[in-house]
């Protein structure tokens, strides 16, 4: 049998609980996560899946144009809004309450008892997540598999994933428009992680007192050498990063992982010219990046010149998802 | 009798499929204007097109009325569009419940974010005049509310939640050409979460292309669209906050 390209990397990273996420809507996250699940249940994985947005619904809720369906085997832990699940969905035999309300209803973790299509709703924020990657591995998940929406990066946070795939699609424009905004969500993926020093410096002077303080700084300079630290807990915007744009010595600003930087391209590129430096505290590691030459709005694109310029510029592994 | 699993449009005769269209071609008026708008909506799968009326628009364009017939049918009983399940309650009612179930003022601020200029949306729901005879939130005796008008960015409006201390953020989409609405509307959510604010937030967006389900996917407690008046989110809202008083999120 030929082991899976996705799940092979996923190993090498020793990854458990991976998110998918995507530059843009219609990038390819859900035949992402779909190829995952099917390779999963060649290799016998036992998987939890949740969506942070709307997924398995036949059309898309934004653009009516016709998403590809969750197909999973039987055995699979899913969460979803109860009343979402149709008789057209697999037969699931409901576990548990997950304690998430939404407009569609209780979000409940099921089990399906035969394979079939799910659809995945209800599930909207970090804390959501964090509260059923628990759920799901003490109900016997091996992996739990997060699929993101939109152009969100929440699911990426080092919290809740331990290892990160990229969608990348055609749905934003021609190759190099592609290309262009991939490099940018790779940047912001594999942003430097600061060092042990500047690590202890902030865990030191970080004191954080209830969760008012979030979106507060900390500086210092650091002793006898010309530099300064910065450490941002909350979001970093193109302001923040602004504000110490022109400091004479160079500035160190740490975020806290990579669901904290919006930093624009432009801002981002002066920033680290000036001398300067962007990095985080920690991050999941990218373990690739899935591109998808098809696009809902038009004609495909050439999908060998978009994976080479794709793998001459990006250091991870880059798949054609429907190879 | 009436099958709902196989719903077609309505013309003149029961089931007959009929429909009507309308739109403009870049092309200029005459017979060869009309066989195009025939063809165009042939092509769309329509069966019978008929151009009913055609007028031209000068600089080359013409306008359209159509009549086709559709040949697709759909399964009423399969569609479900999600609502709010909190009952609404009136003017009134809501100053009450806010009296009685959270015994304190609910702070809750609006914005038109992005480059969308158009409050008429944000304006509707919470100046204190109001809309279509219901007052807006700011004349609510137990709501504090905050209209920052338009253009706002999202670290703005994050700004003022935190200075006020929120209990909910309404954000408008008016502008939605070529989906702009909807990197802003989810760098919102996203940057809510950097600051730590999004659990402890009601956060709403409403427009003329947001829903519930739709809100749902950007990550959304609730999204209204048009034809929403102030008691409507009001009352989702408070209920929503009393909610999470008991619940885990």
């Amino acid at each position: 049998m030929n082991r899976s390209p996705l799940w092979e990397q996923i190993d090498i990273h020793g990854a458990c609980d991976v998110s998918i996420v995507g530059i843009s809507k219609h990038a390819g996250k859900t035949t992402v996560l779909g190829r995952l699940i099917a390779d999963a249940k060649e290799e016998r994985r036992c998987l939890g899946v949740a969506s942070i947005g709307l997924d398995g619904e036949r059309v898309d809720s934004l653009s009516g144009i016709p998403k590809p369906a969750i197909w999973v085997p039987e055995g699979t832990l899913f969460a979803t809004a109860i009343k979402s699940h149709g008789h057209n969905h697999a037969p699931v035999r409901w576990l548990e309450p997950a304690g998430i309300s939404s407009p569609l209803g209780e979000v409940w973790i099921g089990q399906t008892q035969e394979e079939g299509p799910i659809e995945l709703v209800g599930v909207r924020q970090l804390a959501h997540l964090l509260s059923l990657r628990k759920s799901f591995h003490e109900l016997g998940a091996d992996y739990v598999l997060f699929d993101g929406a939109l152009s969100r990066m929440i699911a990426v946070s080092p919290e809740v994933a331990d290892g990160v795939i990229l969608a990348s699609g055609a749905a934003v424009g021609n190759v190099d428009q592609v290309v262009r905004e991939t490099l940018d969500a790779v940047q912001k993926l594999t942003v430097a992680v600061a060092d042990a020093e500047v690590t202890a410096w902030v865990r030191k002077h970080w004191q954080p007192t209830g969760d008012v303080t979030n979106g507060a700084e900390i500086s210092a300079e650091t002793d006898g050498a010309p530099e300064r630290i910065v450490y941002c807990h909350g979001a970093v915007t193109d302001e923040t990063v602004l504000r110490w744009m022109g400091s004479s010595a160079p500035v160190w600003l740490i975020g806290r992982d990579p669901t904290c930087l919006f930093v624009s391209r432009e801002t981002w590129r002066v920033f680290l010219r000036a001398g300067h430096h962007l990095q985080v505290l920690d991050r999941a590691p990218l373990i690739g990046v899935a591109i998808n030459p098809s696009s809902p709005f038009g004609e495909p694109l050439d999908r060998h010149q978009l994976l080479a310029k794709m793998k001459a510029k990006i250091a991870v592994p880059v798949w054609d998802v429907m190879d | 009798m009436n099958d709902l699993r196989h719903i077609r449009p309505y013309g003149d005769t029961w089931d007959d499929g009929k429909v009507q269209m309308s739109f403009s071609l870049p092309v200029p008026y005459g017979e060869e204007a009309k066989e195009a708008a025939r063809q165009y909506v042939a092509k769309l799968g329509l069966l019978e097109p008929q151009v009913v009326h055609a007028m031209d628009l000068g600089e080359e364009m013409t306008f359209f009325v159509l009549y086709a017939k559709a040949t697709h049918a759909i399964d009423f009983t399969t569609i479900k569009v999600p609502k709010v399940e909190s009952p609404v309650m009136d003017f009134y009612e809501i100053n009450q419940f806010i009296k009685d179930h959270i015994g304190r003022k609910v702070v809750v601020v609006g914005a038109c974010t992005g480059t969308d200029a158009h409050t008429v949306g944000i304006d509707a729901i919470m100046n204190m005049k109001g809309y279509a005879g219901e007052y807006g939130l700011e004349r609510y005796p137990e709501i504090d509310a905050y209209n920052m008008g338009s253009q706002v960015s999202n670290a703005a409006l994050i700004r003022k939640a935190k200075e006020v201390n929120a209990d909910a953020i309404l954000v408008s989409q008016v502008v939605t050409q070529k989906d702009v609405h909807l990197p802003n509307l989810t760098e919102l959510v996203d940057m809510l979460e950097a600051e730590g604010l999004r659990q402890r937030l009601v956060v709403i967006c409403g427009g003329p292309r947001l829903n519930h389900e739709v809100a749902l996917e950007l990550g959304y407690d609730a999204g209204f669209g048009s034809g929403t008046l102030a008691p409507d989110v009001a009352s989702f809202i408070v209920h929503e906050m009393v909610k999470r008083q008991t619940s885990k999120f």
